[in-house]
C-alpha cells in the first residue's frame, strides 16, 4: 500500500538507483568524452593535471550542456508520465497539449521580430509567454468542461493553430539567414547553451515539478474513472490545473532553452510502467529519471556521430522515437482503452 | 436517520432526468433503486453521491451534502460506479487500497488500520487470492469482486453502489448481496441500483420503483413489487409466489397493449 503514498515506493528503489546509476555514467561521460578524446579516463588525468584548455570545455561548454539536458529530459519524462495518468491515455506526452508548440512560435516570433538578437533573454522569454497563452486557454477550458477528449482537442487545436502561425514566420521570413536561424531552433539542441540558459529555466522546471509529483495520489484514484476519483475525495479541476499547470512550466521552460525535443516525453513513461505495476504515480519518478537518461544518451550522440554539421537532437530523438514508439504500439495495443 | 434526500431533481444537458424523488435509508437498511433502462436510477445514485449538480436536498449522519468538504464526504460515503473501470493494469491489491485514499493526509504512509481494511475487504469479497494479478487478467466476476472490495475498503457508513451484481454468475450474485446486507447489518445503509427483482425481494428491506426519473412506489418489496406497479414500470407480468415465508418475483412475459394480466 505505501507505493502510492511515498515519494518512492519501497518496491521501487532498486529501479530509482539503476536509473540514478545510468544517469551519473551519462553525465560523467558527457563531460569527459567528446571529439577531443574518445578516452574519458585520459581526459579525466589530463583535467586532474590541471589542463586550463580541457577546463574551459568541461566546465564552460560541456557542463551547461549536460545539466541542461538533464533537466530537460527529467521535464519531458515527467510530465508526459503526468499527462498519460491524468488524460489516461498512453498516448499523451507534452507536445499533445500545444505547449511545445506555442513555445516554439514564440521563440520563432522572437527571431523573426529580431528581438532575439536585442537581449540574450529575449527568446526563451518569448517562448515562455508562448507556452503560458497555450496554457492559459487550456486552463479556461479545464475549468469549464474537460472530458479527457476535449481537452486533447483543444490541444490539438492550440498546436496546429501554433505550427500554422509558425509556418507563416517562416514564409515571411525577412531573409535566409534568418529562416536558417529559426529553423535550425525548432529542430531543437542543447549546442552552445549556458549557465545563463540553466538559471532561466531551472526555477520554472522546479515549480513545475512539484505540481506535477503531488498529482501522484490523485492520478491514481483516476485509475477508477472520474467519478470513482472524486467519490475519493479527488478534486478534478484542482488536479488539472496542476498537471496542466505543471507541463506548462517544465516544457514551457525545457522549448524555450532547447527548442522542440519530442518523444521522450511520450517514450519514458512507456518503458517504465511495466516495472512499477502501471501504477501513476509511481512512473512519475522513474519517468523524470528514464527521460533525462534518454536525453543524455541522445545528446552525447549527437556530439560523438561525427558528421560534417552537428545533428540536432530533436531529429535524433524523433528519429530513434518513431520506430520505438511504433513497437510499444504494437506490444501494448491490448492495454489502449 | 443516516440518508435523507428530499425532493431530488437532476437535470442532464436541459432534459430533467430524475423528478423530485425522497428517500430515506437508515443503519441496517439495504434499499434498492428499481426501474426499467433509462428511469433515471444511475443519475439518482450519482447525485446522492454528490458527483451530479441536483437540486433538493441530501442529509448525510444530520449533515447536508453540499456543506461537506470534499473528505468529508469521501469518508461518509463510498461510491461504486457501473461497469468495470480500471484505466491502467494495477495488481487488485493496489486497486482495492484506492479505497483507503480518504483517510490519508497528502503525503501520510498507510496505517496498520488501513491496511486491515484492506485485507479484510479482499478476504470478504473472495479475493484476496487474487491480490497479485493484474485486473486486466481477471475474469469479470473477478474485477467486479475487486471493485466491490474497492469500496468496501472506504468503511463509510454510506454505500452507493451501482449494478455491483451486473456481470456475476449466481453463485457470486448471492455472495455480493449477502455481502452487502452484512455491511448494512454492521450499521451502515446500503443503497444498490439492481435489475434482479428476485434478489431485491430477497436482500432489500425497501425498494423504490422509478418511471421516467419520477417514484412509482417505495416501501417493502412486497407492496413495490405488485402486479399493477411492475405492469406500470417495467411493462412486465411476473409470476410470484413465497418460499419459506418470503415473497419473490418472477418476470415472466412482456405486457403489451393486447395481452391481459397472465
Amino acid at each position: 500500500m505505501s507505493a502510492a503514498l511515498q515519494v518512492v515506493a519501497p518496491q521501487d528503489r532498486r529501479l530509482m538507483l539503476g536509473l540514478t546509476a545510468l544517469l551519473i555514467g551519462l553525465a560523467a561521460a558527457g563531460l569527459l568524452v567528446g571529439q577531443l578524446s574518445l578516452n574519458p579516463w585520459r581526459t579525466l588525468a589530463e583535467l586532474l593535471g590541471g589542463d586550463p584548455r580541457l577546463a574551459v570545455i568541461v566546465w564552460e561548454i560541456r557542463l551547461p550542456r549536460v545539466v541542461l539536458g538533464l533537466l530537460v529530459g527529467a521535464s519531458l519524462g515527467l510530465s508526459g508520465a503526468a499527462l498519460q495518468g491524468l488524460l489516461r491515455n498512453p498516448l499523451a506526452e507534452p507536445g499533445i497539449l500545444g505547449v511545445s508548440a506555442s513555445a516554439g512560435l514564440g521563440a520563432v516570433l522572437a527571431l523573426y521580430f529580431g528581438l532575439a538578437q536585442a537581449t540574450l533573454w529575449a527568446l526563451p522569454g518569448c517562448a515562455l509567454l508562448g507556452a503560458f497563452a497555450a496554457t492559459l486557454f487550456l486552463a479556461l477550458l479545464a475549468m469549464r468542461d474537460a472530458s479527457p477528449m476535449s481537452l486533447i482537442l483543444a490541444g490539438v487545436a492550440v498546436s496546429s493553430l501554433a505550427i500554422a502561425l509558425t509556418s507563416l514566420a517562416l514564409n515571411l521570413a525577412p531573409n535566409p539567414l534568418a529562416l536558417s536561424e529559426m529553423v535550425l531552433w525548432l529542430l531543437g539542441s542543447l549546442r552552445d547553451r549556458g549557465l545563463s540558459d540553466v538559471a532561466l529555466a531551472a526555477p520554472f522546471m522546479a515549480v513545475g515539478w512539484a505540481l506535477l509529483l503531488s498529482a501522484g495520489r490523485e492520478l491514481d484514484a483516476l485509475t477508477l474513472g472520474e467519478d470513482a476519483a472524486r467519490s475519493l475525495g479527488v478534486g478534478l479541476g484542482w488536479l488539472r490545473a496542476r498537471v496542466i499547470g505543471g507541463t506548462a512550466l517544465t516544457v514551457g521552460a525545457a522549448t524555450a532553452v532547447t527548442g522542440s525535443v519530442g518523444f521522450v516525453g511520450l517514450i519514458a513513461p512507456h518503458l517504465l510502467r511495466p516495472w512499477v505495476g502501471y501504477q501513476p504515480s509511481r512512473v512519475l519518478w522513474p519517468s523524470a529519471l528514464a527521460g533525462a537518461a534518454l536525453l543524455a544518451a541522445a545528446d552525447l550522440a549527437v556530439r560523438l556521430i561525427p558528421t560534417h554539421q552537428e545533428l540536432m537532437l530533436g531529429v535524433v530523438t524523433a528519429l530513434l522515437g518513431v520506430p520505438f514508439f511504433v513497437h510499444l504500439l504494437l506490444r501494448v495495443r491490448r492495454t489502449l482503452p | 436517520m443516516l440518508l435523507e434526500a428530499e425532493r431530488i431533481s437532476v437535470s442532464l444537458a436541459g432534459r430533467r432526468v430524475v423528478n423530485g424523488v425522497g428517500l430515506r435509508a437508515d443503519a441496517g437498511q439495504v434499499i434498492a433503486l428499481l426501474g426499467p433502462n433509462g428511469a433515471g436510477k444511475t443519475t439518482l445514485l450519482a447525485a446522492l453521491a454528490g458527483l451530479r449538480p441536483f437540486q433538493g436536498a441530501v442529509r448525510i449522519q444530520g449533515r447536508a451534502l453540499a456543506s461537506l468538504n470534499r473528505r468529508d464526504k469521501a469518508r461518509a460515503l463510498a461510491y461504486l460506479p457501473q461497469g468495470q473501470i480500471a484505466h491502467w493494469p494495477l495488481t487488485a491489491r493496489r486497486l482495492v487500497e484506492l479505497g483507503r485514499l480518504p483517510h490519508l493526509a497528502p503525503w501520510q504512509p498507510p496505517a496498520a488500520a488501513d491496511r486491515l481494511a484492506v485485507e479484510s475487504a479482499m478476504q470478504r469479497t473472495g479475493v484476496a487470492d487474487l491480490a497479485e494479478r493484474p485486473f486486466d487478467t481477471l475474469s469479470g466476476g473477478e474485477r467486479a469482486r475487486v471493485l466491490l472490495a474497492r469500496v468496501l475498503a472506504v468503511e463509510a457508513p454510506l454505500l452507493l453502489a451501482d449494478e455491483p451484481v451486473a456481470s456475476l454468475d449466481p453463485f457470486h450474485q448471492l455472495q455480493v448481496m449477502e455481502l452487502l446486507r452484512d455491511y448494512a447489518d454492521a450499521g451502515a445503509a446500503v443503497i444498490v441500483v439492481m435489475h434482479d427483482l428476485i434478489l431485491a425481494a430477497r436482500f432489500c428491506d425497501g425498494l423504490l420503483l422509478l418511471r421516467d426519473g419520477a417514484l412509482v412506489a417505495q416501501g417493502a418489496p412486497e407492496r413495490v413489487l405488485s402486479a399493477e406497479h411492475l405492469a406500470d414500470s417495467y411493462r412486465i407480468a411476473a409470476l410470484r409466489g413465497e418460499y419459506q415465508g418470503q415473497h419473490y418475483v418472477v418476470p415472466w412475459q412482456r405486457r403489451t397493449s393486447e395481452s391481459g394480466p397472465p
